[in-house]
């Protein structure tokens, strides 16, 4: 059910980046449309439990203030497209977040300025 | 018979110069091109900007009737910031006329028309009218460039007339001369033809009347006339040179004016026409004293792009014209000066010269020059062209007046040319040029150095640059017609062209590297209109230093033990900055501070202030108008001070945090607080009681009164027994007043990374009050982030930065995290072309907990500012990004590149 919400979210969004992807230069060679979809399969990877360096696999960190606890993301070749995680820390004490964290839970993707600080 | 044997004197080295002329370049000293360091630019975020004062500068003798026409010509000499100028018109009875303002955006010109701005005043402008301008402006310094041409085109006759400020600066060369009681200025003037008159123009600018006297004399300076004027406050008079109507042609003398008054105040022009044939120039006044009368000097002038022989085609004079060069020399001082003619021409693309047989001029003697013969001696009797007249003159400084030109044999077209001294310098800026209304403006570019030079010729015109590259093998000469760059339509390095219509703006020459870089170059130029008949000259000034300062230094604050890298910065007249830790350093305190006497390194000694000063030879800005003093810029010391006071320093406190309601004793730990230090709170109703005090420590007990609300404060150190008996205190240290719930503290960097994309990598950490982390559960932890535009969302980031971002960016985490990380990102791709751009954002850190004050934000942390900023950086040349945040920074190069 939380799967099927976050497609739809995901496929109202679809129309909107089809013509806001082609501002960024890393989508030039790429429709809106297939950076979309290829955004939502690495979406569909991250699930509560795994460790938080699957998520870095996909997705890059946003600029600002990030804590251990909570990330924002964004998709590395559409910075536009964000998706926050929350963690069950490895070692509750530590200034750094570590790759062992594991997923607490995950927000929708959304679409929001990357945030540069 | 002492002037018998004086002319004879002179006739005799004349005809003996004319015997022998011999190419003799190997037996010169070389004259190498400069090879000095570049002192590098400051970002424009760390540019001072000086409040502006009321600035004003005078001149500009006109004169129109029903065929004359007169014009300002102003030029912001500002490279980064536009400026207002307002211009008032005297009239020759002293009633004046102010102007609508006129804004000049950064290197931009503009032409008031007198003629149309007296008729909007209600004043006829075809009555016989003249007068002086002033334009007035609020600046820190003297910025602009302004001329006045008043031009008779159906007579063919054309008047160039200069500014100054109204108050000569402290540089030596402007001291006046004071002979009989009376401010004194020498001219020269000569007679090409028999029915050549002149006259001088006095403009008395003070709100006092003046009184005034020109004497004439003739070449060995015996006095031929002389004519007194009272000059109403603000008034011009025009004294007609009668005595010249007698004189044959070839004649020459020496005028010499003298006034009333302060020195400053009397603006001096003169002029030679002829209304028949069309022949008009300007005569040069030497305005100053010699700064060393005593002393032997070697200077050089530069009398660039002398036309000799039938005229360029290319440049659509009537057929058979045929130029013939003229050179005027007047000695202005009491000793004698060696002069010794040298000419140099391009011959198949090699620079070509021939040095002639010196001549000594007597004390105010004065000679016309017969080029022609001295061409024939050269070899060059059959060439036709453009050569230039270099004359090395040996004796007191500044002794010779000169002028020169060329002049067709009906004596309708005058190219008259400005003799420049020759000398190094930075960049070189041509007030004006024009390729409107059958205009043209020839530019000469002459090498004096014995080794090739490059420079960057950059044409500035409304909208937009346009540079051209040159090089000019040793000695050697370039000239071209401004149309020509404009109608080649050949994109510049960076893709420019001049759009086809434009037609006026202004140029400057300077070293491939920097405006600041030192060059070695003579140049000249004139705007000539075939049809008109006329040949006018613009004011070419130099860069130049006009304001310095030394800064804090690298580390801050400057404390006992602290060695810090200190500069000297100096403001450029086009609004730039450099800076250097070179020349000379000095301390007044050595006890306090000490500073490497070469490399400007200093170390705190002892808490107390010390002036740290240091000094270098460089290029000092005159603002007067070059026809003033030949040479430019004034090469002197280049000197600053900055007063650096050794602080203490609190390196650490027992805890930075006191409680509502609650006595907290804290311990300041650091150095040089001597043995009475005492503490500074921003809040002052927070009581302080003092424990043990010495100069590594002090001991106090804060009384936080129950009323108090929760926030950050300052906290300083001050040392009350320094040796010289000031109270230096220390930077502030943050301090937090906590309620007494669980709350986030010690908010602080744990340490920061530089990304190599130019990012600022953060990590922040905190405690709590408590102690103990999980306390703070009902505690959130963020940061909020303001663009310039706020309260407007999203803030697109300035070209060529391409970036959008929320405003205000608001990011939070639950402070039960120990610490968090904060990446300052750079842009997310560059526009090009590249140009200087910044902007600022502020960070401001913040609290919140739901069982305190309702949940409401509280600060965390003083605000921070994060610059980000696009520049040239002028050591490399490349085009860089910059970000600064509390204290950090980070620097990449620009893609492309």
């Amino acid at each position: 059910m939380a799967v099927s919400i976050r497609i739809s979210a995901v496929v109202v969004l679809l129309a909107v980046l089809s013509t806001a992807a082609h501002k960024s230069d890393q989508a030039n060679s790429e429709t809106g449309c297939q950076l979309v979809e290829q955004a939502l399969q690495n979406y569909q990877q991250l699930k509560v439990g795994l460790p938080r360096s699957d998520v870095t696999r996909y997705f890059v960190l946003d600029g600002g203030m990030q804590f251990p606890s909570s990330a924002r993301y964004v998709d590395p070749r559409y910075k536009n497209l964000h998706v926050d995680v929350e963690f069950e820390l490895a070692k509750p004490d530590s200034i750094s977040p570590s790759p062992d964290d594991k997923i607490k839970g995950i927000s929708k993707l959304y679409v929001e300025y990357p945030a540069k600080d | 018979m002492q002037k018998l044997s004086r002319t004879l004197s002179l006739v005799l080295l004349h005809a003996a110069m004319l015997l022998f002329a011999f190419n003799c370049s190997a037996q010169r000293p070389k004259v190498l091109a400069p090879h000095q360091p570049i002192h590098p630019q400051d970002p424009p975020s760390k540019v001072r900007h000086r409040p502006g004062t009321p600035h004003s500068m005078i001149g500009g003798f006109w004169m129109i009737d029903a065929n004359s026409k007169a014009s300002i010509y102003l030029k912001n000499g500002l490279e980064t910031s536009a400026i207002t100028v307002s211009p008032a018109l005297f009239l020759s009875n002293g009633t004046r006329y102010d102007l609508a303002a006129v804004t000049l955006e950064p290197s931009a010109t503009s032409v008031i028309s007198i003629n149309d701005a007296l008729a909007k005043q209600g004043v006829a402008p075809w009555g016989i009218l003249s007068g002086y301008v002033e334009v007035a402006y609020s600046w820190a310094w003297d910025p602009l460039c302004v001329t006045v041409t008043s031009v008779d085109a159906v007579h063919s006759v054309i008047f160039t007339s200069g500014f100054q400020p109204p108050v000569a600066s402290n540089l030596p060369i402007h001291k006046m001369k004071f002979i009989e009681g009376l401010n004194t200025v020498e001219g020269v003037w000569w007679k090409p033809d028999a029915n050549v008159t002149g006259f001088v123009a006095l403009s008395n600018t003070s709100n006092e009347p003046a009184n005034a006297k020109v004497k004439i004399s003739n070449e060995t300076n015996v006095q031929i006339g002389e004519k007194s004027v009272q000059l109403s406050p603000h008034g011009t008079k025009i004294v007609q040179l009668d005595e010249l109507e007698s004189l044959p042609a070839g004649a020459t003398g020496g005028l010499k004016v003298q006034y009333t008054g302060s020195a400053s105040t009397m603006l001096i022009n003169g002029a030679l026409e002829d209304v028949n044939s069309g022949f008009s120039a300007n005569l040069p006044f030497h305005f100053f004293a010699s700064p060393d009368p005593t002393k032997q000097a070697q200077e050089t002038y530069a009398e660039l792009g002398l036309m000799t022989g039938p005229a360029d085609p290319m440049m659509s004079f009537p057929a058979g014209t045929t130029f013939t060069p003229f050179s005027i020399l007047r000695n202005v001082e009491a000793l004698p000066v060696s002069v010794t003619p040298n000419l140099y021409w391009m011959e198949g693309g090699v620079a070509r010269s021939a040095q002639l047989p010196p001549f000594t001029l007597a004390p105010f003697s004065s000679l016309a020059l017969d080029v022609p013969p001295l061409l024939a001696r050269a070899g060059l009797s059959s060439f036709y062209g453009n050569v230039n007249l270099i004359l090395d003159a040996d004796g007191p400084p500044r002794s010779l007046l000169l002028a020169s030109g060329s002049v067709d044999a009906k004596k309708t077209y005058v190219f008259q040319v400005f003799p420049r001294g020759v000398q190094e310098s930075a960049a070189k800026s041509i007030s004006y040029w024009s390729t409107g209304n059958g205009d043209d403006t020839m530019v000469t570019i002459w090498n004096p150095a014995d080794e090739a030079q490059d420079f960057r010729f950059t044409l500035n015109f409304t909208g937009g640059h346009y540079t051209l590259p040159l090089h000019l093998e040793p000695r050697a000469t370039q000239t071209f017609n401004i149309s020509e760059i404009v109608q080649s339509q050949i994109p510049d390095a960076e893709g420019n062209t001049i759009p086809l219509g434009v037609h006026e703006g202004s140029a400057k020459i300077s070293g491939m590297q920097a405006d600041n870089e030192q060059i070695l170059v003579a140049l000249d130029a004139g705007t000539y209109n075939v049809r008109k008949a006329t040949c006018s000259y613009y004011c070419i000034d130099c860069d130049g230093v006009v304001d310095t300062y030394i800064d804090a230094g690298s580390i801050i604050p400057f404390s006992v033990g602290v060695q810090s890298q200190f500069n000297l910065h100096s403001d450029w007249h086009s609004g730039s900055s450099y800076y250097t830790n070179t020349g000379t350093w000095g301390s007044t305190h050595t006890n306090i501070a000490t500073v490497g006497s070469s490399n400007g390194m200093g170390t705190g000694m002892s808490p107390g202030s010390s002036i740290f000063s240091d000094y270098f030879s460089g290029d000092i800005y005159n603002s007067n108008y070059c026809g003033i003093d030949p040479y430019c810029p004034y090469l002197g010391s280049v000197s600053g001070e900055g007063t650096q006071t050794v602080v203490p320093v609190i390196t650490s406190l027992s805890q930075n945090w006191a409680t509502i309601g609650a006595n907290t004793p804290i311990t300041i730990n650091g150095t040089g607080f001597g043995t009475a230090g005492t503490v500074t709170l921003s809040d002052s109703t927070i009581g302080i009681t003092y424990g043990t005090r010495n100069d590594t420590s002090i001991a106090v007990t804060f009384a936080v009164p129950s009323t108090d609300s929760a926030g950050i404060l300052s906290l300083t150190a001050t040392n009350n027994t320094a040796a010289d008996g000031t109270h230096p205190t220390s930077n502030p240290v943050n301090f937090q007043v906590i309620p007494a719930t669980p709350t986030p503290v010690n908010f602080k960097i744990y340490s920061e990374a530089n990304l190599n994309t130019g990012a600022l990598f953060f990590t922040y950490t905190w405690s709590s009050s408590t102690g103990k982390q999980s306390d703070l559960s009902a505690c959130t932890l963020g940061e909020s982030v303001y663009y310039p535009n706020y309260p407007s969302t999203p803030y697109n980031w300035p070209a060529p930065m391409v970036a959008s971002t929320v405003d205000p960016t608001v990011l939070s985490g639950s402070a039960t995290n120990t610490g968090s990380t904060d990446t300052n990102y750079p842009p997310d791709s560059y526009s090009t072309p590249y140009s200087t751009v910044y902007f600022n954002a502020t960070q401001r850190f913040w609290w919140q907990c739901s069982n305190y004050n309702g949940g409401a934000i509280q600060t965390l942390y003083p605000t921070q500012t994060i610059l980000r900023e696009v520049f040239k950086d002028s050591t490399d040349g490349f085009w860089k990004y910059y970000i600064s945040k509390s204290g950090y920074t980070n620097i990449v190069k620009l893609p492309n590149q």
